[in-house]
């Protein structure tokens, strides 16, 4: 379903059946033309019409089933009399310390037992695990979010398949590999924190030569976060190189502005003076950002710049 | 959070009360004779599975603290008793529904009848095929209909999340229906 991030929003709110007609309009002009939205779509209503086909039970047969109950239970023909139910002691509110004590020994023996039997750790439920991962990831957090994060993701690889689809492999309480599309939630969320991670270069240039391939805005201000706090000047400069291609971007704009005045490294600075003044950028923004350095002895940056924009 | 006269009624049959279980009969019967009935398939079956799912639920009373949803509480027991019944199924019920699709003397409607019920076979498979969170989400919402608001309440998340779950079950569904052969 790649591309259709927009489409699986009306999905959800057609799912719920609260969405709006002129959206249901563009969600079936959509799946007219989307085989993947249209199945999703069609099983929703099988599975209604599955449901809805359904023989209901009659009262009398209700009935029958509550006094087949009763009778199991000890209660028939005491239901008019309001007279207690006599349930076996065991299930009783004041058995309940019995219980306790029983499932304490159980406990205790049973956790003897496996600490005696199992060689290592007990082995985490891998779908459990996923499954928190990717509901984390959908949750849309913004880029100051990720450190909240209660999974730390490390050691990320991105083996390519088919098409967009990956297999993402990382650390998190241990390493999995979660088939998935690069346009995916969880795909993003791993590839944002391989770039922002600072523990790791080789998986933020990884991160970033995948991003670059699949553009979209947190990548992009994933990107920019780089490109402005990244301690390795290598790092700084592919995120400036990549995000060249998007200088129209009033954000990505200041991004590089920024990194021209700022930035520690010459080689960053000229690099993004190059890159602002080959994309048409006005020159008085350009000549601003160059003027707020203090270090007013930047000969190369201000050489450039002549060569570029013929003034200095 | 327990609905507090949901929690009366349960300190009723805890205490032994025949009337009070008998109304939490009749409240809940609906409910979860449409849940087992949509993993046995048929009336009787469903019926006995209903049957089963009310003497663990007074069997249980007691352990009924009140802290969580009483309907939540009530469906883990129908969904586990239900498996229960599918694991008790013998293969002497798959022989029987065999030689019956295999016979040449079956009326139309029987045919339609076994068409359909190969059909939720089907769709019932897959669905237990699932992890456990997401055929809780699509049974809550096809077989138990239940509302978004219902729904989120149980599994204890935004209405926008409850959505986004049941989209990625749906989609988890289709393609393990796709796996076993079968396009929905």
């Amino acid at each position: 379903m790649s591309g259709c991030e927009h489409f699986e929003h009306l999905i959800e709110e057609y799912l719920g059946g609260d969405i709006l007609s002129g959206d249901l309009d563009e969600l079936e002009r959509h799946a007219r033309s989307c085989p993947e939205c249209r199945k999703i779509m069609d099983l929703h209503r099988e599975l209604i019409d599955t449901s809805e086909g359904f023989p209901e039970a009659t009262e009398e047969e209700f009935a029958a089933m509550r006094s087949a109950v009763l009778r199991r239970i000890g209660a028939e023909g005491k239901r008019g009399k309001a007279e207690p139910l006599r349930k076996p002691w065991l299930f009783l509110p004041a058995a309940r310390p019995v219980y306790f004590l029983a499932f304490t020994v159980l406990l205790v023996a049973v956790g003897f037992l496996i600490g005696r039997i199992s060689p290592g750790a007990r082995d985490f439920d891998d779908d459990l695990l996923v499954e928190e991962v990717i509901r984390q990831a959908s949750l849309g957090r913004g880029l100051e979010g990720y450190w909240e994060s209660p999974f730390t993701y490390s050691n990320v690889n991105i083996r390519r398949q088919d098409g967009r689809d990956v297999i993402l492999s990382f650390d998190v309480t241990r390493r999995v590999d979660v088939p998935t599309n690069l346009d995916s939630p969880l795909a993003r969320e791993v590839l944002i924190y391989a770039m922002i991670d600072p523990s790791n270069m080789g998986s933020r240039f990884e991160a970033m030569a995948v991003a670059e391939r699949s553009m979209d805005e947190k990548l992009k201000e994933a990107l920019v976060f780089v490109l402005l706090n990244d301690p390795s000047m290598p790092v700084r400069l592919k995120s400036l190189d990549i995000l060249s291609a998007h200088a129209s971007d009033p954000a990505v704009q200041n991004a590089l502005l920024t990194s021209l005045s700022q930035d520690p490294s010459v080689q960053v600075r000229l690099l993004a003076l190059q890159y602002l003044a080959s994309r048409d950028v006005a020159p008085e923004l350009i000549r601003r950002a160059i003027a707020e350095r203090q270090d007013r002895t930047d000969r190369a940056v201000l050489h450039l710049a002549t060569e570029l924009m013929g003034e200095s | 959070m327990t609905d507090p006269r949901e929690k009366a009624l349960m300190d009723e049959v805890s205490a032994g009360s025949a009337g009070a279980f008998e109304q939490l009969m009749k409240t809940y019967q609906g409910i979860v004779y449409r849940t087992c009935l949509f993993y046995t398939g048929n009336r009787e079956d469903a019926l006995d599975v209903t049957q089963e799912v009310f003497v663990k639920v007074f069997e249980r009373s007691g352990s009924f603290r009140g802290s969580g949803s009483f309907k939540g509480w009530l469906l883990r027991i129908t969904h586990n008793e239900s498996l229960n019944w599918i694991r008790s199924r013998t293969r002497h019920g798959d022989h029987d529904r065999l030689t019956a699709a295999n016979s040449p003397e079956l009326e139309p409607r029987q045919e339609a009848d076994l068409v359909q019920s190969e059909n939720r076979d089907r769709l019932a498979e897959a669905l237990l095929s699932l992890n456990p969170k997401h055929r809780k989400a699509l049974t809550l919402r096809y077989f138990e209909r239940m509302s978004i608001s219902e729904i989120s309440s149980l599994l204890g998340c935004t209405p926008g999340t409850t959505k986004n779950i049941l989209f990625r079950s749906l989609r988890r569904l289709h393609e393990r229906l796709a796996l076993d052969g079968g396009e929905p």
